[in-house]
């Protein structure tokens, strides 16, 4: 049992995922629209038990790609007949460049708390770089100068700027980007007080985690554009 | 009527794909090209906001593979469809584009065409074909891809354009159908209207009972479309119309199409004519294209996530990014990371963490882990000994041992060892100075030395002059204002320190007098920019973030320094007269008993015997000759600048006072 409102336990967390996802998941990514809560699934290390993650995998704009260097090589027995060339069966329809960013939620057991964990990669599974990243939607940008943005009452004396770092993701191993959880607590600490002198379920029942859990997807949100 | 255009596969790999396909190759297949069974996935179509326009721009008609397609008792995401297909990896980039893709391919589509002859088998419908070659020494995978689909003789065409389902179906019989496709529906089906407005489904291969007693515009074939296209369904229904024609050819002749893609809202209706059939295997198509558009491999680069060397960069960068986006947007990084620094001392490096608020270490902020400087140069004499690496990080115990290695040598290597990027060199050195001078034996070996201190001069941007004593500040002094370059002092007294900025060799454009070297502080009095005020007031700038402020400021190497007595707070406004970083102070002296320091300006001096305009012609002129009398005949410099006429003034000047004696002694 978690002894603050601020941290959760690696059994709680697991707990507030699955109510998360039988609330918000239950559908698919929808097709049309902007994604939000939803298309979460919850994952597990191939071999250890207990250490499960909430992950999905979500669509960004992105740049042309680069063209195939030394791929580049028309080949003519590939033509099958003649056809081919101008098959109009074929649709033209160029799809866009997107790219695909897989996100993970993990628990950190060193801060005791959810830790947001992506990679983003193009069609071809190359990662992208730093600048890529900033050009895509994911990370809400607050780069300007502080008199210039609107800041969160939370977090006027922390950056305003997501703490961007580079870890392995705790259960794949794989070299991820994440937001870093060191202030999570502390702004949570803040936000769950709030909430709970409004009025909020029994500490830490199944209905408490879910707003918790709730609650820290709200604080993310602020960071990253869910 | 119009000709039906389908949309072609798009393949997404994911990087734990590659990953896999390493391990595969170095683990299992080594130099073996077997084939290696995959299974890919697809659902259904998708779009995606623009941002620019707000509208719903379509996905392509993605199949996607990664780490698990190599793993036998795969289990699909929920709402996705499996593909099973066939890896060819080859050994070199000549195999690889050697390879009979053709004999391939046909070997492939015969599969397909087999299964839908022999055995009326539906699953086997949606096949692929991979071939790769893995660069393991440079991350780089090739990869073609080919997704065979039968191309009709005639074309398929549509009657009107595809619609959305509500014009074919009732609400209620679509809320049937919506019912029955979840979670996850068949990749090929059959819908009929049942009872109660409702619909009922059933497998391909069910198709003669199923349809037996349906009238003909009562019959749906349904697939899940990967694609999300509004005028294009997708690969899959290239092949099941294939089939269709081959296994019931009288009864499709004219077939409804059902492209299902999630909800009633987003799928398709189309009625498809087809033309007559011939028994034969109608011929394939489907190479996948490369992103030029052209009938070429494609390449994956993973070195960003698999190259150490890349890794590291990337942290770099990232710390650099960080900073400037949350500090200060308007920092030039470039100007800093190009700045070439020579370090002449790599005595105690760590020296000037006492006066490094932030406690990082002086060699560390120049390099990759602070502001990203790639080439540093160590100029020391000595070797390391056995009280140096308490107090100076880059060596440790074992470079002590034999005598000691060269420092300048094993700090250049330890700094390549902590960031393989960064550009280190160690020169062993002697520095030569004045008043110590050089027996006759050693000319030519001083001389060499001079030579090699004047080209480390050159090739380098910024000079740090970190030596333990104060003569031997004398060339390097003559040598950087000589050749206009950055020079940076620090010395360290027993509980004091100093930490200043040469001026520069011209006068700056505004007529104020240019600043002071080292030396010429001996004979000017300083300016006391800050008065005796708040002790908070404490200026943490070590050298390395003087030398970064200057670089920021647009004046470079002339940026003035704050006049004294002005309210440093102002005077950080760029406009003020400061760089991006803030104040560019000429002098730091810090008091560490007084736990105090202050900026102090002290302007250039006429006769200093570093930075005079007569010391540097003299030594521009005569060259090593000139040097060789500083360093051997004492009093040479003073007369070189007539600093000795300046003591005789004072001399003369003080004996002509007249000292009044007292005449009347009144004890």
């Amino acid at each position: 049992m978690s002894s603050s409102s601020s941290t959760l336990t690696r059994v709680q967390f697991e707990q507030a995922c699955k109510a998360f996802i039988d609330k918000h998941a239950r559908s698919p990514l929808p097709s049309m629209g902007a994604t939000t809560l939803e298309g979460w699934s919850w994952a597990e290390h191939p071999t250890v038990p207990g250490l499960g993650y909430l992950f999905r995998t979500v669509p960004l704009h992105g740049r042309a790609l680069a063209p195939d260097k030394n791929g580049d090589f028309v080949q003519e027995n590939v033509l099958q007949s003649a056809e081919f060339v101008d098959d109009p069966a074929i649709a033209d329809g160029a799809s866009p460049e997107f790219l695909t960013c897989e996100q993970s939620i993990a628990f950190s057991p060193t801060f005791q708390v959810p830790a947001f964990y992506f990679t983003i990669h193009d069609s071809r599974g190359s990662p992208v770089g730093l600048e890529e990243i900033m050009n895509t939607s994911l990370l809400r940008h607050h780069a300007l100068p502080e008199t210039q943005t609107t800041s969160f009452a939370l977090f006027q004396r922390d950056a305003l700027f997501p703490l961007l770092s580079q870890g392995d993701h705790p259960i794949s191993g794989l070299p991820s980007w994440l937001i870093h959880p060191c202030g999570t607590a502390c702004a949570m600490s803040e936000l769950i007080g709030e909430k709970m002198a409004g009025g909020m379920p029994e500490v830490c029942s199944k209905e408490w985690l879910l707003v918790w859990l709730e609650t820290w997807f709200l604080m993310l949100g602020n960071m990253v554009q869910l | 009527m119009t000709v039906v255009q389908f949309a072609q596969f798009s393949s997404l790999v994911q990087p734990t794909f590659w990953h896999e396909l390493s391990r595969v190759k170095l683990d299992v297949l080594r130099l073996s090209d077997d084939s290696v069974p995959l299974t890919a996935t697809y659902s259904t179509g998708r779009t995606i906001k623009d941002r620019n326009t707000g509208q719903d721009v379509p996905l392509g008609c993605n199949i996607s593979v990664g780490g698990e397609s190599f793993s036998e008792d795969y289990s699909p995401p929920p709402n996705s469809i499996t593909a099973r297909g066939v890896l060819k990896n080859y050994n070199t980039i000549e195999e690889f584009k050697n390879a009979d893709k053709r004999a391939l391919f046909n070997k492939l589509s015969d599969e397909i065409w087999d299964s839908i002859i022999q055995n009326h088998d539906v699953a086997a419908l949606t096949r692929f074909l991979l071939i790769t070659f893995a660069d393991l020494k440079k991350y780089k995978f090739y990869y073609w891809f080919a997704f065979p689909a039968f191309a009709a003789q005639p074309l398929w065409e549509i009657d009107d354009d595809w619609t959305t389902p509500e014009a074919h179906l009732s609400q209620d019989q679509l809320t049937s159908l919506a019912e029955q496709l979840s979670p996850t529906p068949p990749p090929f089906f059959l819908v009929r209207p049942a009872q109660d407005n409702t619909v009922e489904t059933a497998p391909v291969n069910e198709f003669s009972t199923f349809f037996a007693d349906v009238p003909q515009q009562s019959q749906t074939i349904g697939f899940l479309d990967p694609s999300a296209q509004a005028s294009a369904p997708g690969w899959p229904l290239r092949n099941l119309l294939a089939y269709l024609r081959a296994v019931h050819p009288e009864a499709t002749q004219t077939v409804r199409v059902l492209c299902w893609r999630g909800d009633a809202a987003s799928s398709r209706i189309g009625v498809l004519r087809g033309g007559p059939v011939d028994a034969d295997k109608p011929s394939a198509v489907g190479w996948e294209k490369n992103v030029q558009g052209k009938l070429g491999a494609r390449v994956a680069d993973l070195a960003p996530m698999m190259d150490p060397k890349r890794l590291a960069d990337q942290a770099v960068d990232l710390n650099l990014k960080l900073m400037r986006w949350r500090i200060l947007p308007s920092l030039d990084l470039d100007k800093i990371a190009q700045t070439r620094c020579l370090l002449l001392g790599a005595g105690t490096l760590g020296m000037l963490r006492c006066a490094n608020a932030h406690g990082t270490l002086f060699l560390l902020t120049l390099g990759d882990q602070g502001w990203g400087i790639r080439k540093i140069t160590l100029v020391d004499s000595g070797r390391v000994s056995f009280s140096n690496p308490v107090r100076q990080p880059l060596f440790e115990f074992d470079d002590c041992i034999d005598g000691g290695k060269p420092k300048a040598e094993a700090a250049a290597a330890r700094l390549r060892k902590i960031f393989p990027g960064v550009d280190a060199e160690g020169v062993t050195l002697s520095i030569p100075m004045p008043g110590h001078p050089i027996p006759p034996g050693s000319e030519e070996q001083t001389k060499r030395s001079v030579k090699v201190l004047e080209d480390l001069f050159d090739a380098h941007d910024a000079v740090f002059l970190l030596m333990d004593s104060r003569e031997s500040r004398w060339l390097p002094t003559v040598l950087g204002a000589a050749k206009g370059k950055i020079v940076l002092n620090a010395a360290l007294g027993f509980d004091s320190y100093l930490v200043m900025r040469h001026g520069a060799r011209e006068n700056p454009a505004d007529g104020t007098r240019r600043l002071g070297c080292y030396y010429c502080n001996d004979i000017v009095a300083p300016a006391d920019s800050i008065t005796d005020r708040t002790l908070d007031q404490m200026c943490t700038a070590t050298a390395v973030e003087l030398l970064v402020s200057l670089i920021q400021h647009p004046s470079g190497v002339q940026a003035p320094a704050p006049p004294p007595g002005q309210d440093p707070q102002q005077l950080q406004e760029v406009d003020q007269g400061g760089s991006v970083l803030g104040l560019v102070p000429h002098q730091l002296r810090g008091f560490l008993a007084q736990f105090r320091s202050m900026a102090i300006v002290g302007a250039a001096y006429d006769r200093c015997t570093g930075c005079s305009e007569t010391v540097l012609k003299a030594y521009e002129t005569q060259g090593f000759a000139m040097m060789l009398r500083a360093f051997n005949e004492t009093g040479f410099l003073e007369a070189l600048t007539g600093l000795d006429k300046l003591y005789a003034e004072g001399e003369q000047a003080l004996e002509a006072v007249d000292w009044e004696e007292g005449a009347d002694e009144d004890f």
